[in-house]
């Protein structure tokens, strides 16, 4: 039988994939109560690979909900070759976009923040794409935080485009914003390159 | 009338749907060669009860998917044959079992 089967043919016996744009990789990590920077690098854990549709789902319904995560853990989900760190190469001149959600009126929904967020990337919806680094979901003892990171940090109309489609695709709440952090500037409190969306 | 049973003796581990069993128990995932992916999506015809893919740009051949086209896998794609056993302990609610006060209080 040499007729081409995709998952919407037959579930259990199909035999081609959807291809993605880029493979990314899925990476965990939970730090616990000693976080200082060499714990947090050898917390980090490189768990898997996907390049296709139905390799991302089998892993992602076969992995603990971000509500279920314990608190301090973070999944992060990179273009294959990015570690999920400011050192990396392609964060070094970055920042990121990104929103907290108070955990006690999110519960659940954190899930399909996260996934709406996951497939945006993962299906190249976001108009410059090439900006695109990854995603993190962090979970704390008050608050959900997810975040897009991207390569450039300067405020610009691409970084912009970038800020309201994520808004867009998380379908948030007006009131909620999203805001921008170059990499590294955490500490400056009053640093002109932070804005909100 | 019967009184309800006291069970605060009990692990919340011992509720859980799923054993908190070792990872070791479990058989290693056996990874086969990886399948065909689609290279002309325009000679796939999609089952008309779901949606198609645009997929490919005809200029860059860029690949993209919208959400909705995406969703759809969500109920079709259950397994994976990739080793996800370094994953089975970090859940907070149901990994370790041990016997921490925040157990229970905030159920």
């Amino acid at each position: 039988d040499n007729t081409v089967k995709t998952v919407f043919h037959d579930p259990k016996n199909y035999n081609v994939k959807h291809p993605l744009q880029n493979t990314w990789t899925l990476w965990f990590d939970n730090p616990g109560k000693k976080a200082n920077a060499a714990s947090w690098s050898q917390n980090l854990k490189e768990i898997v690979d996907v390049n296709t549709v139905e390799d991302f789902w089998g892993v992602h319904n076969n992995i603990v909900k971000v509500n279920h995560l314990e608190i301090s853990s973070n999944y992060h989900v990179f273009k294959k070759g990015i570690r999920p760190e400011w050192e990396d190469a392609a964060n070094a001149n970055g920042g990121k976009f990104s929103i907290q959600f108070p955990r006690n009126r999110t519960g659940e929904s954190i899930n399909d923040y996260w996934l709406n967020l996951i497939l945006a990337m993962l299906g190249e919806q976001f108009q410059y794409e090439d900006e695109i680094c990854g995603a993190v979901v962090s979970v704390r003892k008050v608050f959900y935080r997810v975040a897009l990171w991207i390569k450039s940090s300067e405020k610009n109309e691409k970084i912009e485009t970038i800020g309201r489609q994520l808004k867009e695709f998380l379908n948030l709440n007006t009131s909620l914003t999203v805001e921008f952090t170059p990499h590294g500037d955490s500490a400056a409190k009053t640093s002109e390159n932070r804005f909100t969306i | 009338a019967p009184s309800r049973l006291d069970m605060t003796a009990i692990p919340a581990h011992v509720f859980n749907e799923s054993p908190a069993s070792t990872p070791t128990a479990t058989t290693p995932k056996v990874k086969g060669p990886p399948m065909k992916v689609i290279e002309d999506f325009s000679s796939i015809e999609y089952p008309p009860e779901f949606l198609a893919p645009k997929a490919r740009d005809p200029v860059t051949g860029k690949i993209s998917y919208d959400s909705a086209f995406l969703k759809q896998f969500q109920v079709l794609c259950l397994d994976t044959d990739e080793d996800l056993s370094a994953f089975q302990s970090i859940g907070g609610d149901d990994s370790q079992g041990g016997h921490d006060n925040r157990r229970g209080s905030n159920r």
